[in-house]
This record gives structure tokens, sequence and C-alpha cells, in this order.
């Protein structure tokens, strides 16, 4: 995985896991039961063709987005046989795992080897029980790990079965094409295109959706000063180059940041292109001048991470860019102390010049 | 394990007096009771439960009490031990779910404690009453029994505090920030600006006056350009565009535009300026100021 290898764990009740795989699932924060043999059952949505007694086999539907913010790359129709699984519980500190399949609420893991007749200490219960996970580490590197091997199998892509009395087909096939597509990096991968910023100048403020902009960042900006900012960004999709589209919750997110983000703002798609979308926003550099980083951290579960960022140069206020200073009502009385003192001085230049004495002064110097 | 269950069931089917397939799990004799601390015998409350409908009042359960859940399992109108049996309390906002393990007899009598500290600190400052459901389930085909049966108020001492840690980090978008630019520098009201404006322009005349009445005048005007026109022109004239120029730096010449002008101008002004003021020298000595 530190070579950016992604890797695909398929567990399954009927072998033990080894100690080894156990360990190293351990180290990613992922828990699986120690005991030899467990696996999960769930007596309301089990397999009545394959499993009446058993209630081994799971029938799921497919799942549903992890969070309203987060892409659901495993969407699909129908239900998911997931025969004798092993379930993982997840670690809640990092947030590089997420579940990918869990178990449905009445679900529980135990023991068949194990006398008692009721469940009295299950390893997990509920939703807690993942069926299947991923974790995706800061290289984009991923690992799925898959609870039964056996729902790969040719057998259940897509087998009759009957849930409650309903017959139906499960969708395996699907599912595990969308999930080994996910795991090898055929979906959810991000692809960062043109990236650039430009001064805006024009009066209207309205953003250049014009694809045909070549990519001459400038290094300075003022402080104070109107910037635009787009970024093309597009996905892999199993065999080609898609514009992204991120959830309808979700925002992409510019920093504008000199240390600490200055500006965060959510991106909004401006244009698209053949392969790509564009992504913009227009804001005014902050009034504090140094070196800045225009930065894209855009991290989410299921998409490999997109870390980019330009660094340019705020300069402040030149000395002739500042407003004049008869703009500035308060400067007016000073304004007019130096147009009195310059009239006054002309008229008392003339004066000494040109003045006749007058009778008072004669009398004086006489 | 196919081959004990069978063996197991064979034993309960033997037991059993009805055995039917489409049988399906329920409970019975359910009561739910919560009892304080401090209240003794008698305190507290005590519900009885219906497989069919849940409680019409939520159940309410402070930091000391204990809710203590008994019942029967049955399958069908049997007793009988069932595999799964779980108090499961679900937060109605988030969805979060927990399920408490029913402490089953072989005779189907169950019970569970529960008390704060079993509980995730989520529940407890949850808002909204808790939905809390009896699932009971076996392998076979019973049908399962899953149902809503009484809300759990969770009313908790606002003086203690609870420790909550930390939310845990997850990728998503984060707040805004909007960088909040310092005040614009401020001019104080025009109308002040105005008047004082005004009082310094008026100083003007003010001194214009008080030097015409200490007879200030222009007589020796023609007189002096009489003497020397030319000197006195171009001095008094230097004078003005060395005025004139300190304005055009002003408003739009840059320094190096400003120096030379202003040279050629002090030149004029050094020559003229001798000149004309030998003349008033002269008149002077002539007694004429």
């Amino acid at each position: 995985m530190k070579k950016e290898g992604n890797i695909l764990v398929a567990l399954s009740s009927e072998h033990a896991t080894p100690s080894a795989v156990q360990a190293m699932l351990l180290e990613l924060d992922i828990n699986t039961p120690t005991d030899k043999g467990a696996l999960v059952v769930d007596h309301f949505n089990y397999d009545s063709t394959s499993a009446s007694e058993q209630h081994d086999v799971l029938l799921l539907p497919f799942p549903a987005a992890l969070r309203p913010d987060v892409k659901n790359y495993f969407a699909g129709e129908g239900y998911i046989a997931v025969p004798r699984a092993v379930c993982q519980t997840l670690g809640n500190e990092s947030p590089l795992l997420s579940p990918i399949l869990r178990a449905p609420s009445t679900a529980y893991s135990y023991n068949p080897k194990d006398e008692a007749e009721g469940v009295e200490d299950p390893f997990a219960v509920g939703g807690q029980l993942n069926l299947v996970s991923a974790m995706q580490a800061n290289n984009a590197a991923r690992l799925t790990v898959v609870g039964s091997a056996e729902m790969l199998q040719n057998k259940w892509f897509a087998e009759k079965a009957k849930l409650g009395d309903k017959a139906i087909t499960t969708a395996n096939r699907d599912f595990a094409q969308k999930l080994s597509a996910w795991t090898f990096k055929e979906t959810g991968v991000l692809k960062v295109g043109k990236f650039l910023h430009y001064q805006d100048e024009g009066a209207s403020k309205k953003m250049n959706t014009s694809v045909a902009i070549p990519e001459n960042n400038p290094t300075i900006y003022r402080i104070k000063s109107d910037v635009h900012f787009q970024v093309e960004i597009s996905e892999y999709m199993n065999d080609h180059l898609a514009p992204f589209v991120p959830s309808p919750n979700d925002n992409i997110q510019l920093e504008f940041s000199m240390l600490s983000p200055f500006q965060r703002l959510n991106l909004s798609p401006i244009s698209q292109t053949a392969n790509a979308t564009i992504f913009g926003v227009g804001f005014k550099t902050p009034d504090q001048h140094g070196i800045f980083n225009f930065r894209i951290n855009y991290r989410r579960p299921f998409v490999t991470n997109i870390d980019e960022k330009r660094q340019v140069t705020v300069r402040h206020f030149a000395h002739d860019e500042w407003p004049r200073s008869w703009q500035i009502s308060g400067a007016w009385v000073w304004i007019g102390g130096i147009w009195v003192t310059i009239l006054g001085w002309l008229a008392f230049v003339a004066l000494w010049l040109y003045s006749a004495p007058s009778e008072k002064s004669v009398k004086k110097t006489q | 394990m196919r081959v004990l269950h069978g063996f197991v069931s064979s034993l309960f089917l033997s037991g059993a007096t009805i055995v039917s397939a489409a049988s399906s799990w329920s409970f019975e004799d359910a009561t739910v009771s919560v009892s304080s601390k401090g209240a003794g015998v008698g305190g507290g409350s005590k519900d009885k439960l219906s497989p069919s409908t849940p409680l019409q009042n939520s159940i309410s359960l402070g930091a000391t009490d204990t809710l203590k859940l008994l019942l029967t399992t049955a399958e069908g109108s049997t007793a009988k031990r069932p595999h799964q049996a779980f108090l499961t309390l679900a937060d109605p906002t988030t969805g979060l779910e927990e399920s408490f393990v029913l402490n089953v007899k072989d005779s189907g009598k169950a019970k569970v404690d529960l008390s704060h500290k079993d509980l995730p600190h989520q529940f407890l400052t949850c808002e909204k009453p808790i939905a809390a459901s009896i699932v009971i389930a076996s392998f076979g085909s019973s049908a399962p029994y899953k149902n809503k049966v009484f809300d759990l108020a969770i009313t908790r001492d606002p003086n203690v505090p609870l420790g909550i840690p930390e939310p845990p980090v997850r990728y998503a978008a984060e707040t805004e920030i909007h960088h909040i630019f310092r005040e614009d520098p401020k001019s104080p009201p025009k109308l002040i600006t105005i008047v004082f404006a005004a009082a310094v322009a008026g100083a003007l005349p003010v001194l214009l006056g008080v030097w015409a009445t200490l007879g200030a005048n222009a007589g020796h005007l023609s007189k002096a350009l009489g003497n020397a026109t030319i000197s006195h022109g171009l001095f008094y004239g230097s004078i003005l565009a060395m005025e004139g120029i300190f304005f055009l730096y002003y408003t739009s010449w840059n320094l190096f535009q400003t120096l030379p002008a202003a040279a050629v101008v002090g030149f004029v002004a050094f020559l003229s300026g001798s000149r004309a003021l030998t003349e008033v020298q002269e008149r002077r000595l002539a007694e004429l100021r």
C-alpha cells in the first residue's frame, strides 16, 4: 500500500482468518472476531431458499450513501446475497476507514461452535457490523475487506433466492463489479486539470467561463483586489475521464492561505468540458500582504485526495494607488491651509516688491 | 453446526405441545419498571407491555434510576428460549442503534437491567425520547418478532458534567471562512470639515484686509516695471511658475519631471531676481520705500 498498491481482502467463516491478516487489519483499526468460524446471522433478512434453517445467507439491498455529502459508488438495484460473512467493526478514530456494506439492525455475529442456546455476548450487533469495509490511505492506496468470499463467487452472481415470500435474483455480479472497480481505482479517482487564477479587471465582476484561457497565472496580486479562480476536475470512470460532479451536499473548497486560511470558499461549477468540470469562485484578496497559496484540499471518503496549491505574492498598495488627498474630505482643511499660504505668499511678495510707502510709514521713518 | 441446532430444536420440539412451522415469536407477561436508588420499595413506575401496541406514555429514566425489563419469550403460545433476544434502542434523529442482550433462561424468562452507565453518551444527550423495541428471533422457520414497545425519555441532572469525547475527524467540507477586512479609515462629518475649511480660507481675506488697513498698496508697480521690465516680469513670473510646478507635482508629475523644471525656473528666478532686487534697492536708496 505504501507503493500505492490496492488490496482486496476476502474473508470467509469457513476458514479461520490467518492471524497475520487479522493483525494487519487490526493495525488499520479494522477488528474482526478472533474466534474461528464466527459468522453473521439475521433472522429477518435471510435467504429462505438456501439458508432456511441457519439464516446465515443475508439478503441486503445495495448500500445507501454513507453520508449525505458523500458520493455513493456502490448504488444499484436489487439485493446482494452475503453468505456466511465474517463481520468487521471499524475504529471510530480514523477518517480513512469507511463502511461500504453494513449489516441490518437485527443482525448479529455469533460463533456456531458456541454451545449456548441463546446468544449471550455477541461480537457486535446491528449496523455496527460491517460486511464490506474500505480503507483509503493518505496516498490513496485502497484496501477493501470483504466479509464473505462466497459473495464474489460465480454461484451467487445471479442466484435465485427468496427473501421472506418474495422470490428475487441476487445482484452480486453488479456489486462485485462495482466493488472491484473501486478497489482497483477504476472509479473514484480524481484528476486536476487546469488550475488558474487571474485578476478581475472588468467592471462586471462576472466569471470568465471560456475554456480557452491559458494557464499563465500571475505571480503577484495587490491586497484587496478582485481575483478569479478556476480549476478543472475530472473523474476517472472505468475507462474514461468524465466531468466530476460532487454530491449535491458537498462542496469543493478553495483556501487562500498564509499559514492559516484567510479565505475558505465553496467552489461552484461554472462550466463543463468533454471530460472535466470547471469549478470557480471570485473573491477579494485579504488586506494582509505576504506569500499566499491558492490551495484545494479535497479529501472525501471513496475518492482520491486532491491537494494542489499555487503560490502567489500579495503586495500592499503602491504609493500611487491610494486615494488622492482631495478625495478625503477630512483633508480639505489642510489643503485649504496650503492654498491660503500660497496665495498669501504671492501677495506678500508682490506687496514687498511694489508697495509704495504710505503716509504713516513715511512718518515713522522720519 | 446444522446437526447441533437440529438436535437442540428437535429436543424442544419434542417438549412442545403445539408445533407449527408458521408459528411466530413473541413475548408474554412483560413488565418494565423503573426504580430510583433512594425511593425504596414502591418508588418508581411499573408498566405492562403488550407485544402488539407500544406504550402510550414514554418511560423516563433519571440519572440514578435503573430500568428493569422482565418478559417471557414465546414461540406461538409456548414459552421458549430464542437464540436472539435483544432490547434495541434507536435514536429517532440520528438513527444510532444500540442493542442490549436479554438474559434468557431455558423457561423463556428474560430480563435486562439498564441504567445510565450502560448507555452511550449520544443517548444521554438525546433530546427526543428514544424508541425501544424488542427483537426476538431464532433459527428455523418461525417468524421473527420486532416491534417498538415503549419510548424511553432520558432525563439527566444538568449539573453533572458529561464526559463527551471529542468528535473524531471525518473528511467533509469545512465551514467557509470569509476574511474580515479591517475598516476603512473614516473622515469626520463633511459639515465640520467645511466649516473649518471655510475658516481657514477666510483667513486670507482677513490677512489682505489687515495689510490694506496698514497701508499696503501696489503703487510702485508701474515704476518698478518701468525701471526693469524684463527682470521684474521674469522674477515674479518665475515665482508664480514655481508654485505652478509644485501644483503639477501634486497632481500629476513625478519627481524627475519636477526637478529639471524647478531647476530652470530657479535659475531664471536667480538671474532675474538679482536684477529686480537691485532695482528695489535703488528705490530704497532713493528713499522711495
